[in-house]
């Protein structure tokens, strides 16, 4: 693949302090999926190349801005533009990158005529993955350096904090409470409420923590976030730990991805040692401090109280709720948990006000939202955009629809707790409520696009396989329903199923639901349940015809050759691209 | 020097972040790291793991993920030992032990080769990159550890890169967008 050049709008430029008193700033993608392609590779020969081109050059590895699919990125700025992102950097090519931008510099024209067919140049602007975005918590994810404070500082990081500071806890709550901001971990609980609560509950000790637990497959918001602005998240713990009457946080991590909790702990240390952090905080009497906690890998963490017990030292497993954490919590004190992605609203809430911030969003979900897009669709990445925005608009504008030959029959959201929506309700907007009215949580938002070559049963199978696997035992109806429902969807899958069976699994469904102890369990059937819904009569050509419409699409949809030498037949027609 | 703002910070970080992709752990550092291994008994190095954690209930989690970097598995003495260091009973340490993923009890191999199963990965054919590692790799049904103890292949829950299914890690690399034709030379990389 070519490089493509995208040439930033002079509106998005980088403040001077950015530049350390350098002329040229050199920024490489270095998060997990940046390295995965080889990142720290480009990284060398890019420093390499700036030897040579621009010895008087600044290289700075910074988070990925969500255009995964156009790893690596390495965006060159001059002080006072031109501001160019070059996407599909590899380290062959990473030199070409450097010339680039110098002959650029010199003369546009020029460039394009001596880089033809090397570099495409293009507008950022135009570019509809990036230009119909909303981007506030990702604004400068991609920008900055994540292990830099002054450069958090410089972007009007802990603008917020200070506004906080200059107002009384309850006047925080309230902001947060007219913004509408409502919990982004799944379940859109009103934040300012939650907050509320906490600061009311009566405790000598207090205690906030960010849920960093992102388990959900198919999310990763949490990640790009934490990798690429470690500091929004901490100074929004900080905000809210004012807010509540805290003054001890924790930070609970995911094992599977070290690079967030490296990070963090970075970060965390850094804004210690400059009074971000730690006692009296900006001379303003309040005290606060974080620990990062790394999580040894159970999916079930990511329910409130099983984190607690986690953080405690135990077996994360959940327990019944009321008492909220809220009133009782981590060692039985009245404890605050968010979402890392709630967190990263509220510096933005509190530096902008709260009118700004319900300017965007629909009804009662007011904002932005981070999706990931994965799966079968051409632009894979995390998007930012306005909650209430058409799933058409995601999956096929921004997205840029199904890769050549397929189509996308669903989407999956919000992972084992979600559910699966056919495309004819793609006009639905992306928001609370109205995944609600199709039998569905949003979860943490982690968007897979299914084509035809993927079986339905199979991908419920897959969700259950993994909710009986996680479960964690505590209760009957998720430890034991579950493990009925996959042996009847195994049996399904290998042909010896039988008509009773679905009305079975709804049964059991409907009985999980209820009775589970936790959100796992209580959520577990989502993705079954809404298959059954869309999707039965791809159940019921499984168990009558003992026949699979997406591995014949797979097995024959794809085979050209062996349709051309008349092998095998086209099972459907191969759809245009939308 | 070019990236030099940043002082030691940046000297720090960098080693990391390359030590995420092939070229990390130098072949010294990691003779090294096996000497280190072979001079001390177990016994010696649970207890030195153990002396840096914090005598508190809480801790058990990080004590016991500290003891499984250090010797690769849980051990029965390195349980017992945990528990005993932070106060709590053998059997409650049992049963962390037991409960998550990361804990494994059974000896594993030089190099953890984790396959995401992730729902993106599962979508893009995680289970076919599974199967082919495990011919490569030349594994039986049911076993996870090669009789060298190499290699040890390993499902985990999502990773977290999505965009680049499917995802294989091996030793801190990680590997997007892995054909099938590509496992033997990525698992050459480690032979």
């Amino acid at each position: 693949m070519s490089i493509v050049a995208y040439l930033r709008d002079e509106s998005e430029g980088l403040p001077e302090s950015l530049f350390h008193g350098r002329d040229i700033r050199v920024m490489v993608g270095s998060s997990t999926c940046s390295l995965a392609k080889a990142a720290a590779e480009v990284m060398r020969c890019v420093e390499e190349a700036l030897l040579g081109f621009q010895p008087n050059a600044l290289l700075v590895g910074v988070g990925c801005n969500g255009m995964c699919y156009a790893e690596v990125l390495v965006e060159i700025a001059r002080k006072g533009g031109p501001y160019i992102l070059y996407a599909n950097v590899n380290p062959t090519n990473a030199p070409l990158v450097i010339d680039h931008f110098t002959t650029y510099v010199k003369d546009p024209i020029g460039a394009s005529n001596k880089f033809f067919g090397k570099v495409e140049l293009k507008k950022l602007s135009e570019e509809p993955f990036y230009s119909l975005q909303e981007r506030r918590v990702l604004r400068y994810v991609g920008r900055i350096d994540p292990y830099s404070i002054d450069e958090y500082i410089a972007v009007g990081g802990y603008k917020g904090l200070k506004n906080a500071l200059e107002m009384s806890p309850s006047q925080v709550i309230e902001e947060v409470s007219k913004s509408g901001l409502r919990g982004r971990g799944g379940a859109g609980f009103p934040t300012g409420r939650k907050w509320k609560f906490v600061r009311d509950s009566q405790g000598d000790q207090k205690y906030v923590i960010c849920n960093a637990d992102e388990g959900d497959p198919g999310a990763f918001m949490n990640r790009l976030a934490v990798e690429g602005n470690p500091f929004m998240i901490i100074e929004g713990m900080t905000i809210a730990a004012y807010a509540v009457g805290a003054n001890m946080g924790y930070v609970f991590v995911r094992a599977e991805k070290p690079l967030m909790a490296e990070r963090l702990g970075w970060a965390i240390r850094n804004a210690r040692e400059r009074g971000y952090l730690g006692e009296n905080i900006l001379d303003k009497g309040f005290s606060f401090d974080i620990e990062v906690t790394l999580s040894a890998g159970a999916f079930v963490c990511g329910e409130e109280t099983a984190m607690l017990r986690a953080i405690e030292g135990g077996r994360a497993m959940p327990r019944h709720r009321p008492p909220f954490p809220s009133t009782e919590g981590l060692w039985g004190k009245p404890t605050l948990v968010n979402n890392v992605e709630t967190f990263a609203h509220v510096p933005l809430i509190l530096a902008n006000g709260s009118q700004w911030y319900s300017t965007l969003g629909s009804g009662m979900s007011k904002g932005t939202k981070v999706f990931c897009l994965a799966g079968s669709v051409m632009k894979t990445g995390a998007v930012e955009v306005s909650l209430g925005t058409p799933i058409k608009r995601l999956v096929y504008d921004i997205g840029g629809g199904a890769p050549y030959g397929t189509r996308i029959k669903a989407i999956q959201v919000g992972g084992p707790s979600g559910g699966c929506i056919p495309a004819k309700y793609f006009d639905y907007g992306l928001d609370y409520e109205s995944l609600t009215s199709l039998g569905m949580i949003m979860g943490s938002g982690g968007i897979v696009c299914l084509s035809d070559s993927d079986c339905m049963v199979d991908i419920a199978q897959y969700f259950l396989t993994f909710t009986t696997a996680e479960s964690c035992g505590a209760c009957v109806p998720c430890r034991v329903g579950l493990i009925h429902i996959l042996n009847t969807l195994t049996d399904i899958l290998n042909g010896k199923g039988n008509l009773k069976d679905i009305e079975t699994i709804i049964d059991i469904s409907n009985v999980i639901a209820k009775t589970s102890l936790c959100g796992l369990g209580k959520t577990a059937p989502n993705p079954i349940l809404t298959a059954i819904n869309y999707f039965r009569e791809e159940f019921l050509e499984h168990i009558l015809e003992n026949k699979c419409r997406a591995k014949m699409y797979k097995t024959h949809g794809f085979n050209l050759n062996a349709i051309r030498r008349g092998k095998a037949r086209l099972a459907f027609r191969i759809p245009r691209k939308r | 020097m070019l990236l030099s703002f940043c002082g030691d910070a940046y000297e720090e970080r960098f080693a990391t972040m390359i030590s995420f992709r092939g070229t990390s752990h130098p072949k010294g550092l990691r003779n090294l790291l096996q000497f280190d291994r072979l001079r001390m008994s177990l016994d010696e190095r649970i207890s030195k793991v153990l002396s840096k954690i914090e005598p508190k209930p809480h801790m058990l989690i990080s004590a016991l993920q500290s003891l499984q970097d250090s010797i690769g598995y849980l051990p029965e003495q390195a349980i017992k030992a945990a528990a005993e260091r932070v106060g709590v009973p053998v059997s409650k340490a049992y049963g962390v032990a037991t409960f998550y993923h990361q804990f494994s009890l059974k000896p594993i191999g030089k190099y953890l080769v984790e396959i995401c199963f992730g729902t993106a990965c599962h979508v893009m054919g995680a289970p076919d990159v599974y199967r082919e590692f495990e011919k490569v790799l030349g594994l039986e049904e049911g076993e996870d550890t090669t009789s060298n103890l190499k290699f040890t292949l390993r499902k985990v829950r999502c990773m977290g890169c999505c965009s680049l299914a499917p995802v294989v890690r091996i030793h801190r690399d990680i590997y997007g967008k892995v054909k099938l034709l590509q496992v033997k030379d990525i698992v050459a990389k480690y032979e």
